[in-house]
């Protein structure tokens, strides 16, 4: 399975959410990071055929998806962000019924269902309304959904977004557990969700892949270091204002700060392993310190 | 997948709710109906609906029949006996309940047009009263040679009424008259409408509503026979309940006044005596419930159409109410009269206005309203499907 964008580009208005990108994706776990409006929701909706490029195009195995049509989302799974599902059907009746939109004959559907239903965890609330659902509850079923095809190519946005710790590991490990011979995109800002399954990270920004690799190789192309400072509590404003702080962790007796930095901030300065926060914060900047960057 | 679209609209509690308002309305309707039809006893007092039915249709019957020249003769001559029986007016109106209509009749057709004259019958001989059928043909012919119409419309009229057949054949027909030439079915026929259109108008904008665009438009059939889905359960929610509660509201008031009088021609309705159309009550039943169906399928599928196009529900919904009830009001306005006649919603109308008779001139030919309004507005409504298919599969979602 060979995804291709060639010169990819989205247009709305003025505004280039997608620009001239391009990347090719093979069968494995793809971790797209970026900041918000980074372009990562533009570009999943084109690779779902929901948005049509302005520019460019997407190749599937060399054929263009949009002219693939019906054939393309046969092979398709998606989980958008904003996840809705009809309130009113029970968790059992959705899944049929986006089975039935995909396609999946009666019988096949029936026991994919059930089978999904299993493995996500949701055999009790199967025959709970979706609007009595939890939120991770939800999140669940908008997987067992993506999945009802057996796409080789699965793509999600955001999914582990408003989940507690314990159901983000458990969709971590479910996604990798499902991540076997297929194609899977996964978009997050949440870097650590990325760190743990995908095979290779996407660092995406104003609309354009500025970075791609393995976790490891995008660590190793910083070219700064990341620090370990003990502070005053006094003294962190002028650091934070000086250098780009990846962690800030108050201690009764000071602040401990881990600050990325081409040479030590002070003379006690311990330089530490980097992770990928790191390179999130070293690449986006400023925007790394918003509230959605830190884990 | 039709049986999920269609699960998708009667699992909302609101539609359950629309749908249990519609049952109300049709029960209500039927009994209000039935009510209108009145008996009085000997002694003045007023019995309604299905006993007032039982004993007018005794008496009624008792004039089964062609109303040939004899008839007629003995209606003018029994008219008198009640009269001259009775102290009041009220009394010989007691005593006429039998051949009332047919002293209706005479009435309408001795009467200047447009100047009914419930009197009318107590005032001419037997003799004159024998030649109403003659009457009635001289005054259409007077009608019609009026200024108000073109040559080709007068063509168009004097060979519509060339087809009326006389003598009429009369007996107990109070049910069809109750049901088709009241106000109840009209109204039901716009209460439909808009409940309908209430029930559906969520199927092509639910999507976005919900938020659930993005799976639905990115699966397998999602751009095809998914759509194609909707439309089909858009079409079978608007035929069953339109059918449904038609048939229903039918059944219920033939049901308690009575079934006979299928057969019987409408002018036997004095209210009708002048209409050029030549149908009878259950030809004039079909005729209503076949123009409100195309009706129905036009307006609905326009509303699903701007549902498709708008995303939202509340501007759907509002167009089957603007459609079906405001040209009826503008047409009140002089100058648009003409254009609002050819508006769908006339086409919920036909049971009160197949007796204006009202015709248009288009391209030479002459065309009667309705049988032009039917076929035009079922067009229409075929022709909206494969735009709302279009439309709706080519979706993009920003």
């Amino acid at each position: 399975m060979e995804l291709k964008m060639k010169n990819l580009t989205k247009e709305f208005g003025g505004f280039t959410a997608v620009d001239h990108l391009n990347f090719t994706m093979e069968n494995g776990v793809y971790g797209l990071l970026g900041v918000n409006g980074a372009g990562k929701t533009t570009l999943m909706k084109m690779l779902c055929t929901l948005l049509s490029p302005t520019g460019g195009e997407i190749t599937c195995n060399g054929r263009e998806i949009l002219g693939m049509g019906a054939d393309y989302r046969k092979i398709l799974g998606y989980l958008p962000q904003d996840f809705g599902f009809y309130p009113e059907f029970t968790v059992q009746d959705y899944l049929s019924y986006i089975a039935a939109i995909k396609g999946l004959r009666p019988a096949v559907a029936r026991k994919r269902v059930r089978e999904l239903i299993e493995k996500t965890g949701l055999t009790k609330a199967a025959k709970k309304k979706m609007k009595k659902l939890s939120g991770g509850m939800k999140r669940r079923a908008g997987i067992a959904q993506a999945m009802l095809n057996n796409p080789k190519i699965l793509i999600l946005d955001e999914p582990t977004a408003g989940l507690d710790p314990n159901e983000r590991i458990r969709f971590r490990n479910l996604i990798s557990e499902l991540a076997e011979d297929r194609l899977v995109l996964l978009s997050t800002h949440i870097v650590s969700d990325v760190e743990y399954i995908a095979n290779q990270i996407l660092l995406m920004r104003d609309g354009k892949i500025v970075l791609a690799g393995e976790a490891r190789e995008l660590i190793d192309s910083m070219e700064e270091g990341v620090f370990s400072v003990f502070v005053r509590k006094n003294e962190v404003q002028h650091f934070m204002k000086k250098y780009k702080v990846s962690n800030l962790k108050s201690m009764h007796d000071g602040v401990e700060l881990r600050i990325i930095a081409k040479s030590p901030p002070v003379l006690d300065a311990g330089l530490v392993d980097a992770n990928l926060e790191d390179v999130f914060l070293y690449y986006f900047g400023e925007k790394a310190g918003g509230k959605d960057a830190v884990v | 997948m039709l049986w999920f679209e269609l699960k998708k609209i009667w699992s909302k509690p609101m539609n359950k709710a629309a749908f249990l308002l519609l049952a109300a309305v049709v029960f209500a309707g039927s009994l209000l109906a039935a009510r209108d039809v009145v008996y009085y006893r000997e002694d003045g007092s007023k019995i309604s609906g299905f006993a007032a039915a039982r004993r007018l249709k005794r008496e009624k019957n008792a004039w089964k029949g062609y109303v040939t020249e004899d008839v007629l003769k003995k209606v003018v001559e029994e008219n008198k006996r009640a009269r001259a029986e009775s102290d009041t007016e009220d009394g010989a109106l007691i005593k006429r309940q039998g051949f009332s209509d047919i002293r209706d009749w005479i009435n309408s057709g001795f009467s200047e047009p447009g100047d009914y004259d419930y009197y009318m019958c107590d005032s001419i001989s037997a003799e004159e009263a024998a030649a109403l059928y003659e009457k009635r043909l001289e005054m259409i012919k007077k009608e019609i040679s009026s200024p108000g119409y073109s040559k080709k419309e007068q063509k168009f009229l004097t060979r519509k009424y060339a087809k009326f057949k006389a003598p009429l054949y009369y007996e107990y027909a109070e049910g069809w008259k109750a049901l088709l030439d009241s106000q109840y079915l009209p109204t039901l026929m716009t209460i439909t409408i808009v409940i309908i259109g209430f029930l559906v108008s969520g199927i092509f904008s639910s999507e976005f509503q919900l938020g659930a665009d993005s799976v639905f438009f990115s699966a397998n059939y999602g751009r095809n026979r998914a759509v194609q889905a909707k439309i089909e359960a858009c079409f079978l929610v608007i035929t069953a309940v339109y059918w449904g509660a038609m048939v229903i509201f039918s059944v219920l008031v033939l049901g308690i006044l009575g079934f006979q009088g299928a057969g019987l021609m409408i002018q036997t309705d004095y209210a009708n005596w002048d209409c050029m159309y030549n149908l009878t009550y259950a030809q004039k039943w079909l005729l209503t419930m076949f123009g409100g169906y195309a009706a129905h399928l036009f307006i609905l599928f326009l509303a699903l159409l701007v549902s498709a196009k708008s995303r939202s529900v509340v501007v759907a919904v509002t167009i089957p109410f603007a459609l079906s009830c405001a040209p009826m009001f503008l047409g009140r306005v002089p100058g648009l009269t003409k254009a609002m006649n050819l508006f769908p919603d006339m086409l919920l109308r036909i049971s009160a206005f197949l007796r204006d008779n009202i015709i248009y001139e288009i391209g030479g030919k002459v065309f009667g309203v309705y049988e032009m309004l039917i076929p035009v507005y079922l067009l229409l409504a075929l022709l909206l499907l494969p735009v709302l298919y279009a439309g709706y599969r080519r979706s993009e979602l920003a």
